[in-house]
């Protein structure tokens, strides 16, 4: 499978610059570029220093707001080529236009039954403007949305004058609290593979309960206890039939009454739930069940009583099962 | 996990879902021996009650508007709808789950 990394960020915060440092590098060899533009003439195309045919330019617009077919046909046609070896590549990075949603994109790419013959999704990559970010965040809906979807946070320009560090990363925080933060001229990109499972581990932010910022909200809960299976499901489609589009993003480490030592690791934007899977191990001592949520507007305590109440009754339920199973013997 | 222990998180659900839906000042549930009664303005009222055990296979609980209608519910996520609906409190934002046929790189 190849993994697909959704670069994103806004207008002016450095993706362009950062994929043309990362093309030269012999770390990102065998990676095909979507590039997507808003604007009559393609420049972000040009201004990449490279002569690898397998930089896709799509047609003019935000690619968010175009049908995501138009994604899984390039991917297809990607595929296609790769196949009849006119192209190799073992990665792909879709990069945004400034002002695109991530979330349709991440649609099309949950969505596309010939795209997931050969596509997984690797994580989403925001890029923040160290200078300008914070102005950005406050004036700008879709680069706060771009920021709350995001894995993976890189701060672009932190050695120019007037970069803020800490303050950003605290802003950052209260968007995306689950998101690892790093230095755009740390990444080698390579670290694209495997972001998902990497977020997952990470611990969960000290401050358990709602964050707030912007009406952008993330709401983390942890339980001590495993879950049954079933409850999980039922909590997810609980979560997308009353919070619908007010929630961008779950993910979730979750500790299973039915499988112990495996946690099940859980990835979902928006009402789209990506197929779970389950580690082999715990990767830290910690085996509590950890979810957390990324939203606008989000009801700080219903989620965690929405799950509260789902656990009883599957535990009650299972219990009855049970003893009614031992009275037919 | 006892009959008391689900009513009283369904109890629970109940309050802060009603402010999720924006009828939190007019409906305060209440819990009446086996029930949840939601009191709405007019002397109406929406119960809710756990159905006997040996119907739990067919369903868990009951749901009456104020109409007389009574609704079964298989889940607790059942008895949400149905009390939304009982409200008139019906949200654009709601979306059923979607399955992703992708997986993750791992």
């Amino acid at each position: 499978m190849t993994p697909v990394t959704l670069l994103t960020g806004f207008l002016g915060s450095g993706k362009t610059t950062l994929l043309s440092r990362l093309l030269r590098s012999p770390d990102f060899r065998d990676t095909a570029v979507i590039v997507n533009e808003f604007g009559a003439v393609s420049l972000d195309h040009d201004m990449m220093d490279t002569a690898d045919e397998t930089i896709v330019t799509l047609g003019n617009g935000c690619l968010c707001c175009q049908s995501s077919s138009d994604v899984a046909r390039t991917l297809a046609e990607l595929r296609r080529r790769r196949a009849a070896g006119e192209i190799a590549f073992r990665r792909v990075v879709i990069e945004t236009s400034g002002l695109a949603d991530p979330v349709p994109l991440l649609h099309a790419l949950g969505s596309d039954g010939v795209v997931a013959m050969d596509f997984v999704l690797a994580g989403v990559v925001t890029t923040v403007d160290a200078v300008a970010g914070m102005a950005t965040l406050d004036r700008y809906t879709e680069a706060r949305r771009q920021v709350a979807m995001a894995d993976v946070l890189l701060l672009t320009k932190l050695d120019l004058d007037g970069a803020m560090d800490a303050a950003l990363r605290e802003q950052l925080a209260g968007l995306n609290p689950s998101a690892i933060v790093m230095d755009a001229g740390a990444w080698r990109g390579a670290v694209a593979e495997g972001l998902l499972e990497a977020t997952a581990q990470r611990p969960l932010p000290l401050a358990l309960g709602a964050r707030h910022s912007h009406r952008y909200s993330t709401i983390s809960i942890l339980r001590d206890r495993p879950l049954p299976a079933l409850a999980v499901p039922l909590f997810l489609e609980g979560l997308a039939a009353h919070l619908g589009s007010r929630l961008l993003r779950l993910k979730g480490l979750i500790s299973l009454t039915e499988t112990p030592g495996r946690p099940m690791v859980i990835h979902a934007v928006q009402h789209m739930i990506h197929e779970p899977h389950w580690l082999p191990d715990w990767p830290s001592a910690d085996h509590r069940s950890r979810i957390v949520l990324i939203g606008h507007d989000l009801p700080a305590e219903w989620p965690e009583h929405l799950l509260d109440a789902i656990e009883a009754e599957t535990l009650s339920a299972t219990a009855e099962r049970a003893d009614r199973m031992s009275l037919a013997l | 996990m006892d009959d008391t222990e689900v009513l009283s998180r369904l109890h629970m659900l109940l309050s802060s879902s009603l402010a999720l839906w924006g009828a939190g000042e007019e409906v305060v549930p209440t819990r009446e021996d086996d029930a949840l009664l939601l009191r709405l303005p007019g002397n109406a009222a929406i119960v809710v009650t756990s159905a006997p055990v040996e119907m739990r296979e067919i369903m868990r609980w009951s749901v009456t508007y104020p109409t007389g209608r009574i609704r079964r519910c298989s889940s607790i996520l059942g008895v949400l709808d149905a009390v939304r609906d009982a409200l008139g409190c019906h949200s654009d934002d709601a979306m059923g789950i979607r399955i992703g046929v992708t997986g993750v790189v791992s």
